[in-house]
């Protein structure tokens, strides 16, 4: 890997110049001032980041449906391919009347989009993009973006509840019944990996790739329980049935309009890229390129993701969905069971390994 | 102050049942069509289907039109299948005057509602396909059912409500280069045909969404005269081609699909073969149709005798039924219409119950019911 | 079994039904049609179904008509085992018309019912949910009979 082109290593050299000016200007406290700059500046670049990655997302998810259903999509705002529709969308959500049902809970009501967004942005700040790109690398870190990610639930239920609509409160119901059941092999697909690794911190699991992607090793296994029930905790088909269109009009979300729908949107793209990233990070080794690649470590994490991306995007658009009592079964019945076989199996690799 | 009613499990199903509207707007209720659900949690424990919302009184219509205008009308009975329409329109009068229609204008017909029962059976592999919830299946659909568009626009100038059919023939004589053209898009179709089969029919999930699903016995579909794909879905080997025969079909050799269980996925994979068997007829018909005229010799001014006649084809969706009742004047004295649909579709108030609400959407899109012809 | 054969059979058991002859210059279907008063109409449709020399399981319409002094109700009835079909005629009162219900031998007439109950007003006795089905529910007047005026609505 080429120094040179590391964003990391530039982020480290600015921080570290920026400590060494306040320290040369004499300003109290420098270390902390130093400190509350960097994370702030990193805060904020992680926003637009965000930001534009669900556009990003979204238009990416038009252009591959689209091509995968013979058309173009968009392909008239902004020029070239449609690149700007989905600023043009946003800034339409923006202007739309927030429409609250009369008889609706109307805090409830409010509450939920915001519920279901700051978890899905507190997600992002352990996501290691580099090896010195990372918000806080906790000795947490898994736990952190699943802990926040299980309040995603809370937050559909209560727009469910909210809407005073019964298809609405049919999809609350549904999420809430999927989400809980989905996060448990969420959980324990990953724990083959942290079994190998010995530790939560996300670069510690990048760092244990180095000799090679636990996707090519017995994790394979778990990488595949981990897509499927990632698939269902972002409520992506074949596991969209809290939305569910031909069946419960749009779920959760029926009665929403103008930005809070769009935070809702937003939202399922965001944690679209969390699992992703996650994934990219467990199974796919993070940043690590291989040597001949002399591409920055960002820029390899990001293709990796999306590479994921790509793939829930590929089965959101050939696959039917499932039936509610179905997923059910499907996730208590097949998914849990398995998933304390990848422990199982993780934990042989591990002894054979010593 | 009031007191909370204890719920215990003795009485909490009373306190769960949920009653839901579905419909009249809806995403996959296929129209404006309304099901009264009463669920216990998603289970349904009752259902009701209320239609009239696209009544638009064809029937006391086509009491103040001519037997022409009558043509024009039948387009719009069941609007994605508006040839066969057409050809039930025109049989009536057809046999009361005793017209004997050329060979080639019957051939020609026979071509154009076969042409239709793929189209008609292509929106129902894309509407079904939305209604599991695979979207792509759609636009595939759609895809091909243009190039049948396109046909149907070279002969009769419309894409939707065609009007083609005229009492003693067709309106106009092939272009010159349809035949080649229909060959042509039966040769790009049939690959199409596996296509599907790998995208939608053989995908798990989507079994797993239609099989067993909505089954309905033999007993209880002729009973509840069900017709057409969904009938032999039952297992019913019933086609009124081949039973009740009219025009010229007794010449085509072709296979009538049934199904074995009556379930959801039997009706669809009895539709899908049957646009197969579609096409062969096509191909028959186009290697065998004959030159000559095109109309019979028809007075200008429709008048058939006074009379009575019932007259029923295999429409696309089922058994389409007319029922005239001549006077001797230039308009019907009755012209009752038994649309398939509408039979078809009075079975879920006795079906559905049981099963979940995703069913519902499962059952209604496999009985392949379009509101134009369920309302008329 | 031809028509011949299938008439002499039903007028054997019920002599008050009779082949239908339309009047002089008015031509008739090819199936048999007989008429039958409507006292008859649900002993005579349960024969029909029961007996296996009939073996009509198969409902295509039922249809009303309007004769101006008089309603009709008009069954089609088909056996898909043995492939013959049969008209039914009964003549109703237009004040009053009423008839016997087959839809407890026929699900498939359910809705059929209800749709010449809308449209004539045809009152079948024993019919378990006879509602309106096309028009509204609070629709007045029957609007296939002949005699019937649309009243103007907003729209006119």
């Amino acid at each position: 890997m080429n120094a040179m082109y590391d964003l990391g290593d530039l982020w480290l050299f600015l921080t570290g110049k920026l400590g060494e000016l306040l320290a040369w200007l004499g300003v109290p406290f420098a270390g902390v001032v130093a400190f509350v700059i960097e994370k702030s500046v990193y805060a904020g670049a992680l926003l637009v980041f965000i930001s534009l990655t669900a556009l990003w997302m979204i238009w990416m998810e038009r252009k591959v449906s689209a091509h995968m259903q013979l058309r173009y999509g968009p392909m008239w705002t902004g020029g070239w391919h449609g690149w700007s529709q989905t600023i043009a969308d946003m800034i339409k959500l923006l202007l739309k009347e927030d429409v609250i049902p009369e008889k609706a809970d109307r805090w409830v009501h409010r509450l939920a989009p915001i519920v279901i967004f700051v978890p899905s942005l507190i997600g992002f700040l352990v996501i290691p993009f580099e090896k010195n790109l990372i918000g806080a690398d906790l000795d947490v870190g898994i736990l952190l973006i699943f802990g926040f990610s299980s309040i995603a639930v809370l937050s559909i239920f209560m727009g469910g509840w909210s809407s005073n609509n019964k298809y609405s409160l049919m999809g609350g119901l549904r999420s809430a019944a999927q989400m809980v059941s989905y996060e448990i092999p969420l959980v324990l697909s990953v724990l083959g990996v942290i079994m190998t690794v010995g530790s939560l911190k996300m670069s510690e699991i990048v760092n244990a790739q180095a000799g090679g992607w636990f996707l090519f090793s017995p994790h394979l296994f778990g990488f595949i329980l981990y897509i499927v029930a990632g698939t269902a905790e972002v409520n992506r088909t074949p596991f969209d049935i809290p939305e569910a269109e031909s069946e419960l009009v749009s779920g959760y979300n029926t009665e929403y309009s103008g930005l809070k729908y769009g935070f809702f949107m937003l939202s399922e793209f965001t944690n679209t890229f969390i699992i992703s990233a996650v994934a990219a990070t467990f199974f796919m080794g993070g940043w690590l390129a291989p040597k001949w690649l002399p591409l920055p470590g960002i820029v390899v994490f990001l293709l990796k993701t999306y590479l994921i991306v790509y793939l829930l995007m590929w089965f959101r658009w050939t696959f039917p969905r499932l039936r509610v009592d179905r997923l059910m079964d499907f996730g208590w019945k097949v998914l849990l069971p398995l998933s304390f076989l990848n422990i199982f199996i993780a934990g042989i690799w591990v002894l054979l390994k010593k | 102050m009031k007191e909370n009613p204890i719920i215990t499990t003795d009485n909490c199903a009373e306190f769960e049942e949920m009653t839901l509207n579905m419909g009249p707007q809806h995403p996959s209720t296929h129209g404006v069509f309304h099901l009264l659900l009463k669920m216990n949690g998603e289970t349904i424990t009752y259902a009701r289907p209320d239609i009239g919302y696209l009544h638009r009184g064809m029937e006391k219509l086509a009491e103040k039109r001519t037997y022409q205008a009558n043509i024009a009308m039948s387009d719009r009975w069941d609007y994605i299948a508006a040839m066969s329409n057409n050809f039930a329109a025109v049989l009536g009068p057809e046999k009361l005057m005793k017209v004997q229609v050329p060979k080639r204008a019957e051939y020609i017909r026979v071509i154009m509602a076969e042409l239709n029962r793929i189209a008609s059976h292509l929106i129902f592999f894309g509407t079904y396909g939305i209604d599991i919830g695979a979207f792509t299946p759609f636009f595939y659909a759609f895809r091909d059912r243009e190039k049948i568009l396109d046909l149907f626009e070279s002969v009769s100038g419309a894409r939707l409500t065609f009007n083609y059919f005229r009492i003693g023939g067709v309106a106009q004589d092939l272009p010159a280069d349809f035949i080649a053209n229909t060959k042509e898009f039966i040769r790009f179709f049939r690959p199409k045909l596996k296509e599907y089969d790998t995208l939608l029919s053989q995908n798990v999930i989507f079994r797993d969404r239609t099989v067993g699903v909505g089954a309905v016995s033999a007993e209880e579909a002729v009973n509840w005269a069900w017709s057409g794909p969904n009938l032999r879905g039952s297992g019913v080997n019933f086609d009124i081609r081949k039973d009740d025969t009219y025009s010229v079909y007794s010449e085509f050799d072709f296979a009538v699909p049934t199904g074995a269980n009556g379930d959801c996925w039997d009706r669809y994979m009895v539709r899908m073969k049957e646009m197969y068997e579609s096409t062969v007829i096509i191909e028959q018909a186009l290697a065998k149709i004959p030159e000559g005229e095109i109309m019979a010799k028809v007075p200008r001014v429709i008048k058939p005798p006074a009379g009575e006649i019932y007259i029923r084809i295999e429409a696309p969706k089922g058994d389409l039924g007319v029922y005239l009742i001549s006077d001797g004047s230039v308009n019907p004295y009755r012209m009752k219409v038994r649309g398939p649909s509408f039979v078809n579709v009075a079975i879920l108030q006795k079906i559905l119950k049981g099963w979940k609400i995703a069913d519902v959407v499962a059952v209604l899109g496999s009985l392949d019911i379009v509101l134009g012809e369920v309302d008329r | 079994m031809d028509n011949l054969e299938l008439l002499s059979k039903i007028t054997g058991k019920f002599p008050e039904v009779k082949e239908f002859l339309p009047a002089a210059g008015v031509l008739k279907d090819e199936m048999l049609a007989v008429s039958a008063p409507a006292g008859v109409i649900l002993p005579l449709c349960t024969e029909l179904k029961n007996n296996k020399d009939f073996d009509f399981d198969y409902v295509m319409c039922i249809s009303g008509v309007d004769l101006k002094d008089k309603l009709q109700a008009v069954y089609h009835l088909y056996s898909l085992k043995r492939k013959h079909k049969l008209e039914i005629k009964t003549e109703l009162d237009a004040v009053k018309p009423e008839v016997d219900s087959v839809s407890s031998l026929w699900q498939g007439a359910d809705w059929h019912e209800r749709e010449a109950y809308d449209m004539f007003g045809i009152v079948f006795k024993g019919h378990p949910n006879l509602t309106r089905i096309l028009t509204a529910e609070d629709f007045e007047g029957y609007p296939l009979r002949k005699d019937y005026e649309g009243k103007p609505d907003n729209y006119d």
